[in-house]
């Protein structure tokens, strides 16, 4: 047995290095990727004014829905934000699903919402709908309501929402998120500037906390003070920044966020909405929507631009933080257990050949091989069978390469805007440093947490969610309680 | 880490001094062509604006120009008539438009593309030469601002240009050329036979079809009733929506006779354009499908037209009203709730 162990662990660290330097190859080539997609990203927009999709009467309407579940503390100060978006047609549609609270008496009275009977259809299934609502005043003529029984995910309120919208895009966001106002005319841009059929687009999504918010308004961006937060802002921007856009070169994207996510409502329709019992709905509709396009030998794109538009609060504490980790872990492992088929298979085209296969060998897979390699890290010097130059030099490589490749994203993130002082900026790269001890390790275990529970179908919900608020005070700064769940 | 410090700091000063002196750029167009009370604009020249001292803020010249030129093109965008104008002679007299023509000729695609998107925006007319060679560029932003350009100064028929365009062009580009003609005062919309037509380039034929609509063009009824003969159904759709926005009456038959061999979406187009039409000849029909068909959104579709013909379908909304199912009766009262019908 120990013979077995003695070699296992020892190939294992050539599997090891070889996989690192995969990974550490294709995150070289994304960090090349992203520069080059920001660069024709800026380039663009010198060309491209936003303007003119104001000014058109061509510009397509846009739906921007959203589900709230027990917000009264924000839900007015956060709807009437939706509501000042910059952009000529669109509607604001509020999902209360379910909420105990007092979210839905708090619209009515301030919006002076009234029933009205609504030729309701069920397109894509979802809890039933109670009851709908419209303002008298016309002030509020984009704004509609829609009161349903609780489905238990953001997923059956979104496509609630769904079902009700009049046009042809929608932008599935979170009622707290602090949108941009110019959130609708980014967006859309992609989908009237390809060439090909634009099926989703996202954008940068970033941390609320400490910024200073006033009525839902983002006054001043800040990297948050809180520890969890500020590594979360750090994994956002290495995410969005450097492997959105990366992948966007090359029209590779394998998840928009659930967080702010542009979408063709035909195809999200055609493919039965949003799917309610996944734990990770956003990335399981990008799937559905992109197979979807295979299946039916339509060319199309999915695009990411490098704008911070949205803001949300990142959880703070530990207990939330490890909640949302192990659903996404849970989400991940659900989502190869359903798409697993596609896998390298040609007729699925860059869905088969680069994303799933992609995020199968170094998403998914990742914890577990880093966990083995850990123990079998421990094994080695415990048998006194370390090769221990080997091993430093090994260390020192991944330490440093990941810190190079997230301070470029850094960098890169600079390029798009700046919105963070310079001291603000040296306080992340500082954080860096130390993400790799602290923040990564625990994100392994609560991966590893979900597939185990997702394995043994462990009972579990999306989680309760308070907030605090931050509608009420002027320039009053966020702080969270138990924060959002992204 | 250094690299971002140092970009930092030099950014953060450009930015100061940029933003001085753009706000003294403000000061003086807004002297210049806001305040101006005299009709006469072309006498402010270059001597009467003098940018020189505006050198000594810490920019290079090139750098004032531009943000000179920036400002200038904000003001063409949010200004028009006289305002719009006084800031093209001001262009045109500070010699702006003769840098960007030299840019024109530069080798790269991004100063090109910039050089002649800014006489685009100008209004300053371009080496038409030049501009009909760029439209074999390779580069699509290029051929996309030199049509633009093209169509922008050519009197007597701008849409030229299009009949001979055999490439997709995307959205964005199809509102700049709406925006395009529907600011433009110094020409009629020529005949679109030949663009709208079953062999053009469908993005182009879409457009056309926008055109005719904004500029009431009821000779191109004929012509868009031979494109629904086209298998591109976006295209079909579009074509039948148009023919509604026109409120072409004698479509309406033949909309009705095609209408049972039509897929789901086109059927739909029919109803809402038949509401559009508003010639009430084809109540019955309507009413039939409300009341028949078990598909929920050709009973809606069915409705709203039906209720688009008030005051002519009173009788029928009142008859429905009294017999309707619950279902039916529901659609009705959505279709009849003005506010529901607000977007």
């Amino acid at each position: 047995m120990k013979h077995f162990l003695d070699h296992f662990f020892e190939s294992y660290q050539n599997v090891v290095f070889v996989y690192c330097c995969t990974i550490y190859s294709i995150y070289a080539l994304l960090t090349l990727f992203s520069y080059l997609s920001i660069l024709s990203n800026i380039r663009r927009n010198t060309i491209r004014e936003n303007l003119l999709l104001i000014q058109s009467p061509l510009s397509p309407g846009i739906s921007i829905i959203t589900g709230a579940f027990n917000e009264e503390m924000t839900i007015i100060s956060n709807v009437r934000s939706l509501l000042t978006m910059n952009y000529p047609a669109f509607e604001v549609i509020i999902v209360n699903d379910g909420s105990k609270d007092k979210t839905l008496e708090k619209l009515i009275e301030e919006f002076t919402l009234i029933e009205v009977d609504f030729a309701y259809h069920y397109f894509i299934q979802c809890q039933p709908i109670q009851r709908i609502y419209k303002s008298e005043n016309s002030a509020f003529s984009n704004l509609l309501v829609i009161d349903k029984i609780n489905g238990g995910s953001k997923a059956d309120a979104i496509n609630a929402g769904i079902n009700a919208s009049s046009y042809a895009y929608f932008l599935n966001t979170d009622v707290d998120c602090i949108l941009d106002k110019d959130t609708l005319v980014q967006m859309i841009q992609p989908f009237m500037d390809d060439e090909k059929r634009v099926i989703a687009t996202g954008a940068t999504l970033r941390m609320a906390n400490s910024c200073i918010i006033d009525s839902s308004v983002l006054v001043k961006a800040r990297v948050p003070r809180a520890i969890l937060p500020l590594f979360q802002e750090i994994e956002y921007i290495r995410s969005f920044v450097l492997g959105k856009m990366g992948w966007n070169l090359v029209n590779s994207i394998p998840n928009v966020s659930g967080g702010l996510g542009m979408f063709d409502k035909e195809i999200v329709i055609k493919v039965g909405g949003y799917d309610a019992n996944s734990f990770g709905e956003d990335m399981d509709m990008l799937m559905r929507i992109s197979k979807y396009m295979c299946e039916t030998k339509q060319e199309y794109a999915v695009r990411s631009i490098p704008q911070s538009l949205c803001w949300t609060e990142g959880p703070q504490s530990l207990k939330v933080f490890k909640r949302q980790r192990v659903r996404w872990g849970r989400g991940l492992y659900q989502i190869f257990s359903t798409y697993y088929k596609l896998i390298f298979n040609p007729k699925y085209k860059k869905l088969g050949m680069i994303v799933l296969p992609y995020n199968f060998i170094f998403e998914l897979c990742a914890p577990l091989i880093e966990f083995l390699g850990i123990i079998c890290y421990i094994y080695l010097i415990a048998s006194h069978l370390i090769n221990w130059p080997f091993a430093i030099i090994l260390l020192v490589f991944v330490y440093s390469f990941s810190v190079f490749i997230t301070l470029l994203s850094i960098v890169w993130d600079q390029l798009v805007i700046r919105r963070y002082s310079l001291k603000e900026v040296l306080r992340l790269c500082v954080f860096v440093f130390i993400e790799p001890f602290i923040y990564h390790p625990l994100v392994m275990v609560f991966a590893l947490m979900g597939y185990t529970n997702q394995f043994f179908k462990t009972k579990s919900n999306w989680g309760h969610m308070e907030r605090r608020g931050f509608g009420k005070t002027e320039k009053a700064e966020v702080k969270v309680i138990n924060a959002t769940v992204i | 880490m250094t690299s971002i410090i140092a970009k930092k700091l030099a950014k953060k000063k450009e930015e100061q001094r940029s933003g001085l002196i753009t706000e003294r750029i403000n000061e003086m167009l807004l002297s210049a062509v806001v305040m101006q009370q005299r009709e006469d604009t072309g006498i402010i020249t270059k001597k009467d604006f003098d940018i020189r001292p505006l050198y000594t803020l810490g920019l290079s010249a090139k750098k004032v120009k531009k943000i000179l030129v920036n400002e200038m093109l904000n003001y063409r965008n949010y200004f028009s008539g006289t305002i719009a104008d006084r800031v093209r002679r001001l262009y045109i007299s500070m010699s702006l438009h003769e840098e960007a023509y030299a840019r024109l000729y530069k080798g790269n695609w991004e100063i090109k593309v910039n050089a002649l998107s800014e006489l685009y925006k100008m209004g300053v007319e371009t080496d038409h030469a030049y501009l009909l060679e760029l439209l074999n560029n390779n580069d699509r932003y290029i051929r996309e601002f030199a049509r633009l350009s093209l169509m922008k100064f050519t009197k007597r028929d701008p849409l030229q240009f299009l009949r001979e365009l055999n490439e997709p062009i995307s959205q964005w580009e199809e509102f700049e050329i709406f925006l395009l003609f529907q600011q433009k005062n110094d020409f009629t919309l020529g005949s679109l036979e030949g663009l709208i037509s079953l062999d053009k380039e469908p993005t182009v034929v879409s457009l056309c079809l926008q055109l005719a609509v904004y500029f009431r063009q009821w000779e191109s009824v004929p012509l868009i009733l031979e494109l629904i003969q086209t298998p591109d159904l976006k295209l079909r759709a579009e074509a039948i929506t148009a023919l509604g926005k026109l409120e072409a009456t004698d479509s309406a038959k033949y909309l009705i006779a095609i209408y049972p061999g039509q897929a789901h979406v086109i059927q739909l187009k029919i109803l809402a354009t038949l509401g559009m039409i508003r010639s009430g000849s084809y109540l019955r029909f309507l009413e039939n499908e409300f009341i028949s068909s078990q598909d929920f959104e050709i009973k809606k579709y069915a409705s709203d037209a039906i209720i688009k013909l008030y005051p002519l379908s009173k009788i029928t909304i009142d008859k429905l009203m009294g017999n309707a199912e619950a279902l039916n009766q529901k659609i009705l009262n959505h279709s009849l709730n003005p506010l529901l019908n607000t977007l």
